[in-house]
C-alpha cells in the first residue's frame, strides 16, 4: 500500500461521522413524529431540534473535503505522491472526527429527542431543550478542531 | 418596584378596575382573607359568576375565528401582528357588539351543521364498509326467514376453517346449509340456512367455534344496491359539507368583527376576575400589588381620580418581587436570550447589558461570512420593516439583525464573502486571480492565530463574569469573599497568561509565576474558610482543583474557531462543486443553482449552530460565574388583547 491509499482511507473514515448523525437524526425524528402527531403546528420547531445531531456528518464531510484538497484529489492537478508516513499522518487526522462524531451523534440524537418531548409538553421551554442537545455537540466540535489542526499543520 | 396598597369605596370599584387596566402597570398579588367577627371588618374575596359566562363566550369567539381561518382560502401571514387601533375608535366600533355576537353565532351554527353532516357521513361510511364484503350475496340483506327456514348471515375469523364449520353444522342438523359468500384477509363471510326448529341448536354449535351473527335489519335491498345508495348519499353529504364550508368562507370579512368582540370579551373577563380577587368589606375594597417606580406618578393620578386611599412601600427582604428588565435600545433585544435561560433574581444583576456585545461578537465569529451576514441583516431588516412585531419575537429578530451586522464585520476581517466565491468565479470564468483579501487574516491559512485569539476573548468574557460576581459580593458587604473567590483567580489565570506571553524574558516569566503562586496560596488558605477542622485543609485543595474547571471553560471558546472554520470550509466546498463544470454559459447556470442551494443550506445550518453555541457560551461559561436566576416575570394587570393593539 502506498501513502495515497492510506490518505484516501482517511478521507473515507472521516466521512463515517455521518453514521452518528444519521442515527441521531433518526432517533430525534421518531420523537418528533410522536409530538407532531398530537400538535401538527409544532412541525417547524421539532425540525430545528431534529437538525441538531446532523452536524457531525457535516463536520466529517468538512474533514473529508479538506483531505481531498490537501492531497490534490480535487482541482484537476492529480493526486500528489505521498510517502507511507505522510499517508498515515492524513489517516490519523480523520480518526478524531470519525470516532467522536459517531458516538456524539447518537448521544445528541437522544438528547434532542428528549428536547422534543419537552417541546411537546412545555412549548415555551424549547430553548432549553436546544441547549441540552448542544451540550453534547461541544465534543464533536472539539474533535473537529483536533482533526482540523492536525490537517492544517501537516507540513507537506 | 414598589408595593402599592389601595383601599377604595365600593361605589368606585367599577371605575377603578377599568382605569387600572388602562394603566396596565400593576401586578396584583393575592392576599389571604383576614378573619374578623364583625362583618364590617371581615375581608372576604368577592364572587365572580360573570367571569365563567364570559369565558364561555370567549371560547365561542375563538371557535368562530378558527372556523373562518379553516374554511377560507386566505393564507395567514408569515408573522402574526396585532392591528393598531385607537381606544376611542375601538369603543365606537364596539357599539355594534350585538351585531358581532349575531355574526359569531351565525358562524357557529354553520360550524355545528358541518359537524352534524360529518357525523352522518361517518355513519354512512361505516355502514358502507360493513356491507361491502357481502356484495356477492344477492338476496335482500334484511331477509331473515322463509316459511320454514331461517336465514342467518355471519362471519368467522379466517383462522377458523370453513370445512370444519360445515361439518359442525351438518352434525348439528341434517338440514343445515352453510355457504361461503366471501372471504378476505381477516374474515370469512357466511350464509347459514336452517330448518326453523333446528336454528337455535345449530347457531349455538357454530357460535362456540367463533361464528358471529351479522344482522342488517335496516337494509331492505341487496348488498350491491345498498352500496350504490350509500355511495350516492355520501357524495351528497360531502357536497353539502363543502357548500356549508363555502358559506363560512364567504363570511371571512366578519373575522375582524369577531376578533374585536373576542378582545373586548377578554378585557371584560379579566376585569371580572380581578373584581373577584379583591378583598371586600361591606362598603370598601382593598388590593395590593407591585408597580414599577417609573409608573408611580401615573398611578397616583389615577388613584386620586377614583378617590382611593393608597400607600407606596419599598419591598422588604422576604418579599418575592416580580422582575422587569430595563435596558437601552441596543441591549433590549438580547433580553430574549436572558429570558430563555431564566430571569435574574430581583436582588441579582441583569446580565443582558454585559453580555450583549459579546453575544453579537461571538455570533459573528462563528458565522464569519460577510455574504451570509448581509443576507441575515437584510432579511431581518425587511421583516422588521414589514411587520409590526411585538414582544419576544421582535426582540429575537432585532437581535439577529445586530448579529448579522457583526457577521459582516468578522466576515470582512477573515475574508469570507460566500466563502472564496470571488476567487473561484474569477478564476473559472475570467481566468484572472482577483479575490477579496481578508482585512485581518484568513483563518484557514493560520488557524492557530485565531485559536489563541478565541481563547483570549474567552478569558476576557470569563473575567468579566467573575468581576460581576465580585461586584455583587462587595455591594452586599462581603469584600473579602470577592478577594478570596474572584481576585485570587484573576491572579492565577493572569499570572499564567503573563508567563506565556513573557516566556522570552526571565524577569517577566518569573513575575507571572509569582503572581500565579500568590493566587494559589490565597486559594489554598481561604478555600475552606467556611468549614471546620480537616475540612478547612481539604477545602483549600478543592478550591485549587477548580483550575480544571477554568481550563475547560476557556478551552470551550475554541468553538469560535471551529464553527467559523466549518462555515468557511463548507462555503469553499460549495464553490468548488459549483465551478467543477468549468466556464461558459452551461457552467454559469450550474454554478448559479449550486451556489443558491449550497449557500442557503450552509447559512441555515450554521446560523442555527452559531445561535445555539453563542447562547451556550453565555449560559454555561458566563452565567456560571455569577448569575443568580429564578426571578418571576412581571405580569401586570393590563389589556391582554390578542388581535387588537389599543393605543390611547
Amino acid at each position: 500500500m502506498t501513502g495515497n491509499v492510506w490518505a484516501l482511507i482517511g478521507a473515507a473514515v472521516a466521512a463515517l461521522a455521518g453514521v452518528g448523525s444519521a442515527m441521531g437524526v433518526g432517533i430525534a425524528g421518531q420523537a418528533a413524529a410522536g409530538v407532531v402527531g398530537e400538535d401538527p403546528k409544532k412541525f417547524g420547531r421539532t425540525l430545528i431540534l431534529q437538525a441538531l445531531p446532523g452536524t457531525q456528518g457535516i463536520y466529517g464531510l468538512i474533514v473529508t473535503f479538506l483531505i481531498f484538497i490537501r492531497i490534490g484529489l480535487l482541482g484537476g492537478g492529480g493526486m500528489k505522491d505521498l510517502t507511507m508516513a505522510q499517508g498515515l499522518y492524513v489517516f490519523a487526522c480523520s480518526l478524531p472526527i470519525c470516532i467522536v462524531g459517531i458516538w456524539s451523534g447518537i448521544a445528541q440524537g437522544k438528547a434532542a429527542a428528549a428536547g422534543i418531548m419537552l417541546l411537546g409538553k412545555r412549548e415555551d421551554q424549547m430553548g432549553k431543550g436546544i441547549i441540552y442537545a448542544a451540550m453534547v455537540e461541544t465534543y464533536a466540535i472539539f474533535a473537529l478542531l483536533v482533526s482540523l489542526l492536525m490537517l492544517f499543520n501537516l507540513g507537506f | 418596584m414598589k408595593r402599592l396598597s389601595v383601599i377604595g369605596l365600593d361605589t368606585a370599584k367599577e371605575q377603578f378596575v377599568s382605569k387600572l387596566m388602562d394603566l396596565g402597570a400593576l401586578e396584583v398579588t393575592d392576599e389571604d382573607p383576614q378573619q374578623g367577627d364583625a362583618d364590617e371588618l371581615a375581608m372576604v374575596p368577592g364572587e365572580n359568576p360573570a367571569a365563567a359566562e364570559l369565558d364561555q363566550k370567549i371560547s365561542d369567539a375563538e371557535a368562530a375565528i378558527e372556523a373562518l381561518k379553516e374554511h377560507s382560502p386566505v393564507k395567514s401571514p408569515l408573522f402574526f401582528t396585532r392591528r393598531e387601533l385607537k381606544n376611542t375608535d375601538f369603543q365606537s366600533i364596539l357599539q355594534h357588539k350585538a351585531e358581532f355576537t349575531e355574526e359569531m353565532n351565525g358562524i357557529l351554527d354553520l360550524k355545528e351543521q358541518i359537524r352534524k353532516l360529518n357525523e352522518q357521513r361517518n355513519r354512512k361510511q361505516s355502514d358502507l364498509s360493513s356491507v361491502t364484503p357481502w356484495k356477492a350475496y344477492t338476496l335482500p340483506l334484511n331477509l331473515t326467514e322463509t316459511r320454514c327456514t331461517d336465514f342467518t348471515l355471519g362471519i368467522i375469523p379466517s383462522a377458523v376453517s370453513f370445512e370444519d364449520m360445515q361439518t359442525a353444522a351438518a352434525e348439528a342438523s341434517e338440514t343445515a346449509v352453510l355457504e361461503k359468500v366471501n372471504e378476505d384477509k381477516e374474515f370469512r363471510y357466511l350464509l347459514l340456512i336452517t330448518w326453523k326448529p333446528d336454528t337455535a341448536e345449530v347457531e349455538e354449535v357454530l357460535k362456540q367455534r367463533g361464528f358471529t351473527v351479522a344482522a342488517f335489519p335496516e337494509f331492505d335491498e341487496n348488498a350491491e344496491a345498498a352500496m350504490v345508495r350509500l355511495h350516492n348519499e355520501i357524495a351528497e353529504l360531502t357536497e353539502e359539507v363543502q357548500k356549508v364550508g363555502k358559506q363560512i368562507a364567504d363570511r371571512y370579512g366578519q373575522k375582524t368583527d369577531i376578533e374585536n368582540l373576542h378582545d373586548q370579551l377578554i378585557m371584560e373577563r379579566d376585569q371580572e376576575v380581578l373584581k373577584g380577587r379583591l378583598l371586600n368589606t361591606r362598603r370598601t375594597f382593598r388590593l395590593t400589588g407591585w408597580i414599577p417606580e417609573e409608573c408611580m406618578d401615573a398611578a397616583k393620578k389615577m388613584l386620586d381620580s377614583c378617590e382611593c386611599y393608597y400607600l407606596f412601600e419599598d419591598p422588604t427582604e422576604d418579599d418575592t418581587v416580580p422582575v422587569l428588565l430595563e435596558n437601552n435600545a441596543f441591549v433590549t433585544p438580547f433580553e430574549s436570550v436572558t429570558e430563555m435561560y431564566s430571569l435574574p433574581d430581583y436582588k441579582g444583576i441583569d446580565p443582558t447589558r454585559w453580555f450583549s456585545i459579546f453575544y453579537a461578537c461571538f455570533f459573528g465569529m462563528m458565522l464569519s461570512d460577510a455574504g451570509y451576514g448581509v443576507i441575515l441583516t437584510i432579511a431581518t431588516a425587511v421583516i422588521l420593516h414589514k411587520f409590526k412585531l411585538e414582544g419576544n419575537l421582535y426582540k429575537m429578530i432585532r437581535m439577529f439583525m445586530y448579529c448579522g451586522i457583526s457577521t459582516i464585520f468578522w466576515g470582512a476581517m477573515f475574508g469570507g464573502w460566500f466563502g472564496n466565491s470571488v476567487a473561484a468565479i474569477s478564476s473559472t470564468f475570467f481566468h484572472s486571480d482577483a479575490a477579496i483579501n481578508p482585512i485581518w487574516f484568513d483563518p484557514i491559512v493560520d488557524p492557530t492565530r485565531l485559536l489563541i485569539f478565541s481563547l483570549g476573548l474567552g478569558v476576557v468574557h470569563i473575567f468579566l463574569g467573575m468581576g460581576l460576581d465580585a461586584s455583587m459580593k462587595i455591594r452586599r458587604g462581603h469584600f473579602w469573599d470577592a478577594v478570596f473567590d474572584d481576585f485570587s483567580w484573576y491572579m492565577v489565570i493572569g499570572g499564567i497568561i503573563v508567563m506565556i506571553l513573557m516566556s522570552g524574558s526571565s524577569t517577566g516569566f518569573h513575575a507571572g509565576m509569582y503572581i500565579m503562586i500568590a493566587g494559589f496560596i490565597i486559594l489554598l488558605l481561604t478555600g475552606g474558610r467556611d468549614k471546620k477542622g480537616i475540612g478547612r485543609v481539604i477545602g483549600g485543595f478543592t478550591a485549587i482543583y477548580n483550575i480544571t474547571g477554568f481550563l475547560s471553560d476557556i478551552l470551550s471558546y475554541a468553538r469560535l474557531l471551529a464553527l467559523g472554520l466549518a462555515t468557511g470550509v463548507i462555503a469553499q466546498v460549495v464553490n468548488t462543486i459549483g465551478t467543477l463544470s468549468g466556464g461558459g454559459i452551461k457552467g454559469a447556470i450550474i454554478m448559479l443553482i449550486v451556489f443558491v442551494i449550497g449557500h442557503l443550506f450552509n447559512l441555515a445550518i450554521n446560523a442555527l449552530g452559531a445561535f445555539v453555541h453563542t447562547s451556550r457560551l453565555q449560559y454555561i461559561e458566563f452565567f456560571g460565574k455569577f448569575y443568580e436566576d429564578g426571578g418571576e416575570p412581571f405580569n401586570p394587570f393590563r389589556r391582554d388583547t390578542k388581535y387588537v393593539k389599543l393605543t390611547d
